[in-house]
């Protein structure tokens, strides 16, 4: 090709060959150059039966709304400055049997610098100085193809990731709603789980004993769930789980191109719902919480073709209890009505872009039996669209999440950028932009906007 | 030619080496006396490198370095366990360091019937969860480095048409081919799709048939990538190249650059089936 231009008469070709001529051997040199051995500093790793790997995290949080008066702070203002540190550590007791301890120590002296802020002694108690037990667990693998696994530990099972179907086991941390990091989305449960592998199915069945509830922002803060029911004055009470035991089963199995699961179990509702209301009459009704027992059975499937990524998820819960409308919340004193309810889920993720991920989930959810003093309505759909995209060899991360409440309730929509400074250190910017219409359950949240700026130290001993 | 071939996690920030990485890039064909060197045209040296021995089973200690245009480095050190199931292979690999990926691991099913896609899993310890991964642009990068998931899990042989553009060249003391491939009309779409090269150029050492130098170029961006393999051993009478670089270029200038090396590596080992199962993805590094 080269010779080829030479040869034409055109003089501007030719300087243009002259030139490339002579520029030939210094792009053969640099050329040459690419191919020489790169210095790199690589340490010698020794295998070892014990490692202990954790992390630093300083954030910064700024809210830019200004919260309603129901709440501890009410201006636009510095409302986080949140250090904590996790530490893991990982050991092996024989060939067949390994441990983990793992722990989270949260300190944020923002209750403290802010003075003007009247936060409440349940703020102070619980988000000054917080400390939580994380994994706390041992395993064994047996000959015979059983797998136990006993302790504090995270089982996420199902797939969608905007509803819990069939993901029923773990509680969350609901302190800051939709801000959390992605290891601090689940908290563990303390579970047995046994495991047994035949052929090409894997069977789970679990047991968890005192596995709590979602772990919700105490009086004051601005994600208080229970702010207007404080706000009138109302007592709150939180009564003993009636049985602390849960249980559940999966069956699943890799298929061609896809995968499937069939989850069953018997378990509390990881949210409070209204036990039953007393002194109603009186001037400071009380109104008791509790986990309402419910069932569930459903299933899990994926499939891929090409670049898209297919998957849903169906399940049926009995007894779940249902929120009353605000005209008949106090009618039902001995608490809320069950009703029997099919979800279902269908998304899809597409990767055909470079460096790009994008995914669309529909979630809805069926009430059967409806009434008309119920808050959600007989249908309910909502949805979920994400996009994730990478550069610089993923030293960047930016990560778009708008999920569409169901009922026309309002929407929330997250924007993180994560940059990678060195394998030691991440930098990261978060904003999250909170909308709910008034008769919103999440109505109370709508000014809670925020930025953050996190900085993260990670070491491995 | 396979300097590569691998996996897509492109969900997260990370990703593994499939068997194929150690088939296509790590392993050289084991010379053999049946071939006579003299007589090879330019798709017979690439057939010989693509028939090459690997083990029906491995488990290697690998470390990639990453290293930006400002000479900044990121280390990942990660462990691969390989085993072919017949014509089919199967490859888990686990993420040790750094920290704030350890436990990571992908799970690969490499099928050999060409119409089938391969089954990859992926495991955050984040998210505690296994989430099955979509096949499809196999031209992006690899774990953040300059391996495509088409480098590493390599291309198909007969799309591509090759020619010698040196037949006796010497690299290192060695003699060597260079052959160059560029898809044929009919491939053309499928094979930059796949790869997204242009054109690819090899550098074959003539006594055992390993590639130890290559370069493609890329379609978009004026990119041009040089690969170089070097601390090339006999271990267990199978041909392994236990350092490979690959060096990104934008109009001529250093971008960026991959380091990948063999810590240690083992051929023909017991592993047992279970290990290339969605939970022991979860249980690998506990």
């Amino acid at each position: 090709m080269f010779k080829k231009s030479c040869t034409n008469s055109s003089i501007r070709q030719i300087q243009y060959c002259l030139s490339a001529l002579l520029l030939m051997p210094i792009a053969c040199v640099a050329q040459d150059d690419f191919f020489t051995s790169i210095d790199v500093d690589i340490a010698e790793t020794q295998s070892s039966d014990y490692s202990v790997i954790g992390w630093i995290t300083q954030n910064a949080s700024y809210g830019i709304e200004e919260p309603s008066q129901l709440f501890s702070r009410t201006d636009s203002e510095l409302n986080g400055l949140q250090t904590s540190l996790y530490i893991q550590a990982d050991g092996k007791l024989s060939e067949k049997s390994n441990f983990r301890i793992s722990g989270k120590y949260y300190h944020d002296p923002i209750y403290q610098l802010k003075s003007d802020v009247p936060h409440s002694k349940e703020e102070r108690d619980q988000l000054r100085n917080r400390l939580e037990v994380r994994d706390f667990y041992i395993d064994y693998q047996a000959d015979n193809g059983f797998y136990f696994k006993v302790g504090n530990q995270i089982l996420a099972w199902g797939l969608s990731e905007y509803v819990r179907v069939t993901d029923q086991i773990n509680v969350e941390d609901q302190f800051a709603i939709a801000q959390q990091d992605l290891e601090d989305l689940r908290l563990p449960a303390p579970a047995a789980l046994m495991s047994y592998r035949f052929n090409d199915w894997l069977l789970d069945t679990v047991v968890t004993y005192d596995a709590d509830r979602n772990q919700i922002a105490p009086e004051g803060d601005e994600f208080d769930q229970f702010a207007r029911l404080r706000n009138n004055r109302f007592a709150l009470n939180r009564q003993d789980t009636k049985n602390m035991t849960e249980g559940f089963v999966r069956l699943s199995t890799q298929l061609s191109s896809g995968d499937l699961q069939i989850v069953a179990g018997e378990f509390n509702d990881n949210n409070l719902s209204v036990d039953n209301i007393t002194a109603v009459q009186s001037s400071e009704p009380s109104v008791n919480f509790n986990q309402n027992r419910m069932r569930m059975i459903g299933a899990a499937v994926n499939w891929v073709e090409g670049a898209w990524l297919f998957y849903g998820e169906v399940g049926a819960l009995y007894d779940v209890a249902v929120r009353p409308n605000a005209q008949s919340f106090f009618g039902q004193v001995n608490g809320w009505d069950q009703k029997d309810q099919t979800l279902a889920v269908a998304g899809i993720e597409y990767n055909g872009f470079s460096n790009l991920l994008l995914s669309l989930e529909i979630d809805s959810i069926h009430t059967q039996d409806h009434d008309s003093f119920m808050l959600a309505p007989v249908d309910q759909i909502s949805v979920g669209a994400r996009f994730n995209w990478s550069a610089l060899n993923e030293r960047l991360r930016v990560v778009g999440v708008w999920n569409k409440l169901a009922n026309n309730w309002g929407r929330v929509s997250r924007l993180s950028i994560d940059y990678n400074w060195s394998d030691n250190l991440d930098l990261s910017f978060l904003w999250v932009d909170y909308n709910a219409s008034s008769d919103s359950v999440f109505y109370a949240f709508r000014n809670n906007d925020v930025v953050q700026l996190q900085m993260r130290y990670n070491f491995q001993l | 030619m396979g300097y590569t071939g691998v996996l897509r996690c492109r969900p997260a920030s990370f990703l593994a080496f499939s068997n194929a990485l150690l088939r296509a890039v790590f392993l050289g064909a084991a010379f053999s006396t049946a071939v006579t060197a003299q007589n090879l045209t330019a798709y017979d040296v690439m057939m010989q490198v693509e028939n090459r021995d690997g083990g029906e089973s491995s488990i290697g200690d690998y470390t990639m370095v990453l290293i930006d245009r400002r000479d900044r480095q990121r280390v990942r050190n990660l462990r691969i366990y390989s085993k072919d199931f017949g014509e089919d292979n199967k490859a888990l690999s686990l993420f040790e360091t750094p920290a704030d990926i350890r436990g990571t691991a992908y799970l690969n099913f490499d099928w050999d019937n060409q119409d089938r896609d391969d089954d990859s899993w992926l495991y955050l310890p984040a998210l505690q969860r296994v989430k099955r991964i979509a096949s499809s642009d196999t031209s992006d990068s690899f774990l953040g480095s300059d391996f495509t998931y088409a480098d590493i899990n390599g291309y198909e042989l007969d799309w591509y048409d090759y020619t010698f553009i040196n037949e006796s060249e010497t690299v290192d003391d060695l003699e060597v081919w260079v052959v160059e491939a560029v898809p044929k009309p009919e491939f053309k779409d499928k094979a930059e799709d796949a790869t997204g090269y242009s054109k690819m150029q090899s550098w074959v050492r003539k006594d055992n048939f390993v590639q130890v130098r290559g370069q493609v170029w890329e379609l978009k961006g004026n990119r041009v990538k040089y690969f170089n393999s070097t601390e090339i051993e006999l271990i267990d009478n199978i041909w392994t190249t236990k350092r490979l670089q690959v060096v990104t270029t934008r109009n001529g200038r250093q971008e960026h650059a991959s380091v990948l090396q063999i810590n240690s590596i083992d051929y023909n080992v017991a592993v047992d089936d279970s290990s290339f199962t969605t939970e022991y993805m979860q249980r690998g590094l506990d």
